[in-house]
């Protein structure tokens, strides 16, 4: 599964990786950190824990599936962006609220239910598309 | 230990100037506060300067060229909040008999900027993500919309209040009445804030002069005296668990310092960068219960002549303009004419204590950078 979604249909590059998701087993989940003193858990990544300053945080796979603490639909864009885009905070059940861009924002409630994904959020500078994980809504 | 006044303010009008430099804008400012002091140049001792985006030494630059260099200058930055903050920071160090007689000064050229403010997307996690300011206030206001059925016309009173006492701000930047419909009717930037309800990009400076008690009975009979000052930095937002609170833990804070309460407040300078900014500080300084504020808007509590507390009544960032490091001390200069009786056509009578709320926020994993409570007395 190529992370295309949102790519127009003569992208000849292939977009960058997204940073802070990845594949398994064909389904896409945010990568965080847990630390291994405490069991806190972190998006994105950290190399120390907020909780209780251990450096000892391995990478995981935090939950797929969260639901939608706020969000708002961007209409005017930086550079880079494509405007409409819906961005969110979204409560996972292990701890972190994470922030992600939306698929089809209007269509989203606070309270959703959302499921992670991977889309084209933005383009860097040489036009070349940034992949990145987003949030759908499980219907 | 002594209280600290604020003897001398200053301002730039707000407005676009682009053929200005900062010093030149920090420079009048400056001058116009010692001459409301009725104080020299060389009686100052000590300046701190607070900036968002000028140039490293930017106090110093404001300085050389009026002859004030030779002091202690420190550059302050602390995202919107950072002329309020080189404020405390004055203050502390008067408190702390470093200096009897001490300058904070605000400084920020915004045109020829990108009206958009970003870091950079490629190493700021959030910004990368498409995160922006207006989208930061705009997904705070979503959530107090879901949960207190704050309204968009509401949020639009604010933007229509702003602008009607700019009119009678001859320091403000906008001179232009809206209209509710005008408001909601100007293009979208994040839903649900239209253009209307977001701070123009504009270009300013505002200074203000402070002294210990004992020090200003010689130069003054009005001195304003700063009965609170309290900061407070953000903790995490990105737990599931986490609460807006850095705020509310700031008023209590400085109302605590104070020995006031909210209904002991006449007037407020509160951050509304954006319009439902407003409706959220009615609420954190307690003029209303929480959920509370839409409403406090729509019944226009906070007009001048309203039956609540006067609020921006120089037209808050919105109208009178938002140079981020000139804000902090632009709202405690209107507060301080206020006090004074000296705040012309927008003058609320007999006024004797007054708030101002400052925010900063940059670093989008927290609540905000900073949350500043200045309580200012006659």
């Amino acid at each position: 599964m190529a992370p295309t979604s949102g790519a127009t249909s003569d992208e000849t590059v292939e977009p960058l990786p997204p940073e802070y998701a990845e594949l398994s087993n064909g389904e896409w989940f945010l990568v965080g950190s847990r630390c291994t003193e405490c069991g806190s858990k972190f998006f994105p990544e950290t190399l120390i824990c907020a909780d209780c300053t251990s450096r000892a945080m391995e990478r995981t796979h935090l939950a797929r599936e969260g639901t939608v603490y706020t969000k708002t639909t961007v209409a005017l864009a930086p550079e880079g962006f494509e405007a409409p885009y819906g961005i969110a905070w979204v409560d996972l059940p292990d701890g972190p609220r994470a922030f992600g861009q939306l698929e089809d924002s209007d269509n989203v409630a606070i309270g959703d239910r959302v499921v992670v994904t991977v889309g084209v959020i933005r383009r860097n500078r040489d036009g070349r598309a940034v992949a990145g994980h987003r949030f759908r809504k499980i219907s | 230990m002594d209280d600290v006044v604020i003897l001398g303010v200053g301002m730039t009008r707000f407005t676009k100037t682009p053929e200005r430099s900062v010093a030149d804008m920090g420079q009048e400012a400056v001058l116009a506060a010692l001459r409301d002091a009725e104080l020299e140049r060389s009686q100052v001792e000590a300046a701190w300067c607070g900036t968002e985006l000028s140039h490293p030494g930017v106090g110093q630059r404001v300085l050389k060229d009026i002859g004030m260099t030779g002091i202690p200058i420190v550059n302050v930055e602390n995202a919107c909040a950072s002329g309020s903050t080189a404020v405390q920071s004055a203050m502390a160090a008067i408190k702390a008999g470093m200096c009897d007689i001490a300058l904070a000064v605000g400084v920020e050229t915004l045109s020829g900027k990108p009206g958009l403010i970003t870091e950079d997307p490629t190493t700021d996690v959030m910004w990368g993500s498409g995160w922006l300011l207006p989208s930061f206030y705009a997904l705070l206001t979503q959530q107090h919309m879901h949960r207190y059925g704050t309204t968009r016309e509401q949020m639009a009173r604010v933007a229509v209040k702003s602008h009607q006492n700019a009119m009678h701000n001859p320091y403000a930047h906008f001179h232009k009445l809206v209209t509710v419909e005008e408001v909601l009717n100007s293009p979208l930037i994040a839903d649900p804030i239209t253009l209307y309800q977001a701070c123009p990009t504009t270009d300013g400076a505002a200074a203000a002069v402070l002294c210990n008690e004992k020090t200003a009975r010689r130069f003054t009979n009005k001195p304003v005296r700063i009965a609170a000052s309290a900061l407070t930095s953000g903790t995490l937002k990105t737990r599931a668990a986490a609460v807006e609170e850095m705020v509310s833990r700031a008023v209590q804070k400085a109302y605590e310092q104070a020995g006031l309460g909210p209904s002991d407040i006449h007037v407020a300078e509160v951050h509304d960068a954006f319009a439902p900014g407003e409706i959220m500080a009615y609420e954190d300084l307690g003029f209303c219960a929480p959920g509370e504020g839409g409403e406090y808007a729509e019944r226009g509590l906070g007009e001048i002549d309203g039956t609540g507390v006067p609020t921006n009544t120089g037209g808050g960032l919105l109208s009178r303009g938002h140079p981020l490091g000139a804000t902090g001390i632009a709202q405690l200069t209107e507060l301080t004419w206020q006090l004074r009786g000296q705040a012309g056509q927008r003058q609320v009578e007999g006024a004797k204590n007054a708030i101002a709320l400052n925010m900063g926020g940059t670093v989008f994993e927290l609540e905000a950078n900073a949350c500043m409570i200045t309580i200012l007395q006659a």
